[in-house]
Formats: C-alpha cells, sequence, structure tokens
C-alpha cells in the first residue's frame, strides 16, 4: 500500500504542475517560452500515464483480496460472482487445487497470498519449490506477513489466479 | 587469485581487503601506533569447526593472529593450561579490555546444563554463566558461525538442549559473522577492522557489509544460465543448480569470488547446490539439501 500512497502523491504534484503550464500558456506572449511551456506539458501528460500505469497495479491487487473475504460465506452465488470476476486467463483456484502445484516432478509451484495465486516456478528464492522450509503448493498469506510485511516485493510474481 | 576476481576493480579490492587490515594493523604495531588487546575465544554447543577453519586461514595465518596480532588468552582446543588453571585464563580477563569471540550455540535447557566448559571451585561451569558475564563485559562480542550467529545446527530440530544464539542471551550489540563454517577472513578482517577502526559498518542482522554485502546469486558464475532457464538435472551438470535446490539467491556471502581453502574452491564451482549455510536459519530453514523431483524447465 505503500507504493499506492507513493503513487497518488505523485499524481497530485503531476496534475498541479500541469494546471500550473495551462495558467501560464494564458498570459506567456512570447511564442518561444510558450513553445518550452508546451513541451513541459506533454512531458507531464507522459509521467501522468506511467503513473496511470502504475496504480493500476495495485488496484487489480486489492479487488484479488476481496473474493477470498466474500467467499467466507458459502452461498453458492458469491462463487459464480467471484468467477465471473477472473478476467482473461485468470485462474480461480481452491486450496485443494493449490496443493497440486507443488512444484514437484514437472508441476509448476504457486503460492497464495491474500487470496491472490502467484507463480514461484522460477522465482530464484525458491530453489526446487522450498522458501525457508515453506513448501509450494500453500497459502502463505501468515507467513509472508510474517516476514515480508510492507516490502513490494509481490509486484515482482506473475499472478495466476486467485484462491477461493 | 581466480578467473572471476580478475575483471571488477572493486572485487579485487574487497577480496584482499582482510589481508589489508592486517597488514596494516600489521605496520602500526610496528611503528607502536596501535595498542594491543585481549582476544577471547569461547566454544560453547558447537562442532570445533570455527577454530579449525580459522586455523586454515592463509592470508594472514593463524600463528600472527596468536603471536603477533593480539594477546591470545584462551580458547578451550588450543589453551595449554588445563582444568582451573585454564579457567582462571579465562575469567582473568574480566576486569579489564578484552574483546571475545564466541563459536557454538548456548545451551539453555535446565539452566544451561546441558553444556558445562570447566569448573571453578569445584563447581560446574555451564557455557550460559560464562557466556552471560564475559559478554557483558566486552568491548566488542562477535559471534563466529551459524551456531553462534543464530543457533544454527546446535538449534536444529528437535534442539534437545535448547539452543540459541549468543545474541538471545546477552543484551547488546553482537558482531555476526555466520558462515558453517566462518571463513578465516571474515574473522580476521573482522578482528583487524576492530583493532584499527572499531566496529565494522554492519546490515540490519548486524553482519559486517565487508564481507556479507553480495548474494552468492549476483556473482554466480553460473548465473547466466539461471538467467536463461538452464537447469542441472544432478549435481555434477555444470549448469545453475536453482532446481536441484541451490541456496544461493538467499544466501549473503563473497564465496563466489573469495573462495575457500586457501581461495581454491568452492561448492558451485565443485558442483555441489549452495546449502545456504550462511543463512540466518541455516539448517532447518534451507532444507531440503538436494532435490531431484524438480519443478518444470521454462526456456524464456
Amino acid at each position: 500500500m505503500r507504493g499506492l500512497d507513493f503513487t497518488n502523491k505523485r499524481l497530485i504534484y503531476i496534475l498541479a504542475e500541469i494546471n500550473h503550464d495551462i495558467d501560464l500558456l494564458y498570459v506567456i506572449p512570447c511564442v518561444y517560452t510558450r513553445n518550452l511551456i508546451l513541451n513541459h506539458l506533454r512531458d507531464r501528460i507522459s509521467q501522468l500515464e506511467a503513473a496511470t500505469e502504475a496504480v493500476n497495479q495495485p488496484v487489480q491487487l486489492q479487488t484479488n483480496t476481496l473474493p477470498s473475504k466474500v467467499t467466507a460465506a458459502p452461498a453458492q452465488g458469491t462463487i459464480t460472482t467471484v468467477q465471473q470476476m477472473a478476467q482473461g486467463n485468470e485462474r480461480v483456484l481452491t486450496l485443494q487445487e493449490l496443493s497440486g502445484f507443488d512444484g514437484k516432478n514437472g508441476r509448476p509451484a504457486y503460492v497464495s497470498v491474500g487470496g491472490t495465486v502467484y507463480d514461484v516456478t522460477n522465482n530464484a528464492a525458491w530453489a526446487a519449490a522450498t522458501h525457508f522450509g515453506l513448501a509450494a503448493g500453500r497459502d502463505l498469506t501468515g507467513e509472508f506477513n510474517s516476514c515480508h510485511a510492507g516490502q513490494p516485493i509481490l509486484n515482482n510474481l506473475k499472478v495466476v489466479g486467485r484462491l477461493v | 587469485m581466480n578467473d572471476t576476481s580478475s575483471t571488477c576493480p572493486e572485487y579485487n579490492n574487497r577480496l584482499k581487503m582482510a589481508a589489508n587490515l592486517v597488514d596494516k594493523v600489521r605496520t602500526k604495531y610496528r611503528n607502536a601506533a596501535l595498542r594491543k588487546r585481549c582476544l577471547i575465544w569461547l566454544e560453547l554447543t558447537g562442532c570445533s569447526g570455527n577454530i579449525i577453519s580459522l586455523l586454515d586461514g592463509s592470508n594472514p595465518d593463524f600463528k600472527y593472529l596468536i603471536s603477533h596480532m593480539t594477546y591470545f588468552i584462551y580458547n578451550n582446543s588450543l589453551s595449554v593450561s588445563e582444568g582451573e588453571n585454564a579457567m582462571k585464563q579465562l575469567f582473568s580477563v574480566l576486569g579489564s579490555d578484552y574483546i571475545l569471540a564466541v563459536e557454538g550455540a548456548v545451551a539453555t535447557r535446565n539452566n544451561g546444563l546441558y553444556n558445562i566448559i570447566g569448573r571453578m571451585n569445584g563447581k560446574p561451569v555451564t557455557a550460559l554463566e560464562a557466556v552471560k558475564k564475559l559478554g557483558e563485559k566486552a568491548a566488542h562480542v562477535i559471534a563466529v558461525g551459524a551456531c553462534a550467529t543464530h543457533g544454527g545446527v546446535s538449534a536444529a530440530k528437535p534442539n534437545p538442549a535448547g539452543c540459541v544464539s549468543v545474541q538471545s542471551v546477552l543484551n547488546r550489540k553482537v558482531i555476526k559473522l555466520p558462515g558453517c563454517p566462518c571463513h578465516p577472513d571474515w574473522f580476521m578482517g573482522t578482528l583487524a577492522h576492530i583493532l584499527l577502526y572499531g566496529e565494522p559498518a554492519l546490515d540490519s542482522s548486524d553482519r559486517p557489509l565487508l564481507f556479507y554485502s553480495t548474494l552468492i546469486h549476483d556473482r554466480c558464475p553460473r548465473r547466466s544460465y539461471f538467467d536463461m532457464g538452464i537447469f542441472a538435472k544432478k549435481p555434477g551438470d555444470k549448469t545453475c543448480m536453482f532446481k536441484l535446490g541451490c541456496r544461493g539467491p538467499v544466501t549473503r556471502t563473497d564465496c563466489p569470488t573469495r573462495q575457500w581453502n586457501k581461495y581454491v574452491n568452492w561448492p558451485i564451482e565443485d558442483d555441489t547446490p549452495c546449502i545456504g549455510c550462511a543463512q540466518f536459519g541455516f539448517p532447518d530453514a534451507m532444507e531440503p539439501f538436494i532435490s531431484y523431483n524438480i519443478t518444470r524447465e521454462v526456456r524464456k
């Protein structure tokens, strides 16, 4: 979430600069300076695009964490909603299905944190599908939070689906 | 020293760091510009592996450490004195200035009775008692090796003696030199730095940055195989041993460049995966040391 706060601050900063540039454009008579400001404006817009992309990533993660809470209720309808929410090739896995992805005998290695399932098959810190005594194919939310809380390392992992 | 060290001037300098520091100590002693200090080497629950490793040190060698570099007051394996005399020699430093090196974990079960290091006035002296007494008064405490830094093999499950790290029983800064065993250069360099300038710069786990600042993975000669997704299927293959369970990506030491046994070789160069012996939590957290039923190979 620290990353999200940072991006929000950055967005506010960029927007303020854009507004300031526009105000300047109204009053600047010199063509040369006007072009400079327009250049600056274009630069800020590309920064804005980059920041928006960065914001989209954590937002997606946030929605990913929701289903685990929602599906705590046993209602069949809720599960259907969760499955509908899955986008593109994102998969929905149960704990039992997840346990099959233990990284053994050619199977990929998946772990789940906060309801999102990540692929750690070729993650350097997961040699032989184990990491500091933890095996792949499990929900490791508690273990992750006790060790890596506040670290943005999940963003570097490939998301394969979500846990229900 | 070896092929991997020849290209980067920074790493070449780092390799010579321990020797350079000791040379500086030597020069300063010659010019009487430095005070010689007492060193105590306390062995608790361990295998003597770290003192054996230190005896194997070559640049500088152990002889210089005990004869010139420090007043080497006590080590249970090397001391000439025996029995109560040895204990008296050990505790004679209390009240003076000394540096304490500790190898081995602290056995805490039954108030430390699982490890008696000697007898004083007819009473047994537990390792727990000795490390507390000497550790609190020392100018610097250096935990040498896996057991002293985090419990290591002595604290592995089921840990019948209730072994813990030196830090767990001392309420003070403990410099940590993990490794099973600790490389002679890591200890000699740290000690020389203390004699010359005091405590070296440490990371958040109190390991000297001089020796523990890079991951094995970052300087591994087989790193390009990892990046290309080409993995060894058995020990002996010359490619990346990640799928066999190599712990290089989570272990922070300079083994790939410094190497061992007078800078001759190290595990990965000799086709066995790193078992993470210098990482906190070893050995339990680094298991399994080797796996054959491996994950799929994905070429990027």
